[in-house]
């Protein structure tokens, strides 16, 4: 008899072991029984450095606030979504702290809580963000609950300390989650394989939980005796059974060719292929990405969309109208990334649709200071010089 | 900015809205709770929103 991922599942019969196994084969059988609703993923993208707002207008819509033109606008390259997309303007934050002069808001972008202590260069998260509540909620069956991504400027790469750790996201009051801003490191966790190891067409095959849960098994052998052990030794022997190719189409499951993370450009791009990677093998139903994130790694150049100074310099602009409002192209850059993404997830069947049915993106802005309170989101602009035109 | 269905938790889109200050932030992530499945006073219990600042989920973003 050939034994199927589906199949084992349906076959286990949990007594006792269910509470020793833990949640995350629960929800496996559930959805291998087709009893429990399929789980929805997250994706958040964090843009560090702020908004300009008129660049994330749709260039009209109709009475009903339905967009009729993306034209002009950053959002272009997402056109294809756009049934179901929704642009939210001009929401009240709840509190207005941005740190470090003003350059993000840092946990409190995604806590909506105020940093600890207030517009300290250094502070603590006031509590959890909603990516990380959202893991707790949906992705405790996943060997990765949450997946956080950072991409830093080269010069954040090589200056990253400790102290200087990229952080905008946290579990609990003062329990701030690093991101992972090294491609090759973020790789090993999501797949735990190195790179030299994957060719791009090499399906990844599923270790996921399994390791775990007959790791834990092992462990747990020896406290058990008589039938709970040969039912515990059974468990274990299916759940091997399960460390095959991934459930999905194994031609949808690759390990992604990694840039090598040396540029910028490199960095994003890798960054965005492991967080497809890692929602369509299922590591994860929570990605967070941080694109330079915090006040500490605003200074990224996209020297590879043309532009010669920094984005702390474009944020800022001073007195050059030809700074300000000029980020036009960064953003489209990463909406037409964002649209890759939602692309990819599209491709991949699930249930009786796609990945991107059961996926929620949210492309939020990291603030910075707005000029006078009360502050907005997304944030304005930081300069008082007239933004350019879209 | 929102893209997705949520298995079919979110409205159907292609919408721009400017809540011009009436609504906070919170109040997005609540709706963004909601259509995960997740309990959204959950993450406000977790995060001791003031209460002027959780008015209640964008309602406008859920099927």
């Amino acid at each position: 008899m050939r034994l199927t991922r589906r199949n084992a599942l349906r076959g286990l019969q949990l007594g006792a072991g269910a509470a020793l196994l833990g949640p995350a084969l629960g929800a496996w059988l559930g959805e291998a029984r087709g009893q429990a609703p399929q789980r929805r993923r997250l994706v958040v993208f964090l843009e560090g450095g702020g908004w300009e707002t008129n660049r994330h207008k749709p260039a009209s819509t109709d009475s009903n606030s339905k967009i009729l033109e993306l034209n002009r606008s950053s959002l272009l390259p997402l056109t294809k979504h756009l049934p179901i997309l929704s642009v939210i303007d001009n929401l009240r934050r709840p509190f207005h702290n941005a740190a470090a002069g003003g350059h993000s808001e840092l946990f409190s972008a995604l806590s909506c809580l105020p940093n600890e202590p207030k517009d300290s260069d250094n502070p603590q998260p006031g509590g959890p963000t909603i990516d990380s509540f959202i893991a707790s909620q949906v992705g405790q069956a996943d060997r990765l609950p949450l997946l956080a991504l950072g991409v830093l400027s080269d010069k954040g790469m090589k200056d990253m300390t400790v102290r200087r750790l990229a952080c905008t996201l946290a579990s609990a009051p003062r329990e701030a989650i690093p991101y992972i801003v090294h491609p090759e490191t973020a790789r090993e966790v999501i797949f735990g394989l190195p790179q030299l190891e994957v060719s791009t067409n090499q399906p990844l095959r599923r270790r996921l939980l399994t390791d775990f849960l007959v790791a834990d098994i092992a462990r747990l052998r020896g406290k058990l005796a008589g039938t709970e052990q040969r039912k515990l030794d059974r468990y274990a022997d299916q759940l091997r059974a399960l460390d095959t190719p991934v459930a999905t189409p194994s031609t949808e499951c690759l390990a992604p060719q990694a840039a090598g993370g040396i540029t910028l450009r490199a960095r994003i791009e890798d960054t965005f292929r492991h967080a497809t990677a890692a929602l369509i093998c299922r590591q994860t139903h929570m990605v967070s990405i941080g694109m330079t994130p915090s006040n500490k790694f605003l200074d990224a150049t996209y020297d590879f969309l043309g532009y010669t100074k920094d984005n702390h310099a474009l944020n800022h602009g001073g007195n050059d109208p030809d700074l300000l409002g000029n980020k036009g192209q960064i953003f489209a850059y990463h909406a037409g990334l964002l649209a890759k993404l939602c692309d990819d997830l599209a491709a991949v069947p699930e249930g009786s649709g796609t990945m991107l049915d059961n996926t929620l993106v949210l492309w939020v802005n990291d603030n910075g200071a707005p000029i006078t309170p009360p502050a907005t989101h997304p944030f304005a602009r930081w300069s008082s010089a007239k933004p350019a035109a879209p | 900015m929102v893209i997705g269905k949520a298995g079919g938790a979110l409205k159907p889109a292609g919408l721009y809205r400017d809540y011009r200050q009436a609504r906070s932030l919170a109040d997005l992530y609540g709706a963004v709770a909601i259509a995960m499945g997740a309990d959204d006073t959950t993450f406000a219990r977790q995060s001791a929103l003031p209460l002027e600042n959780r008015i209640g989920p964008l309602e406008d973003l859920l099927a």
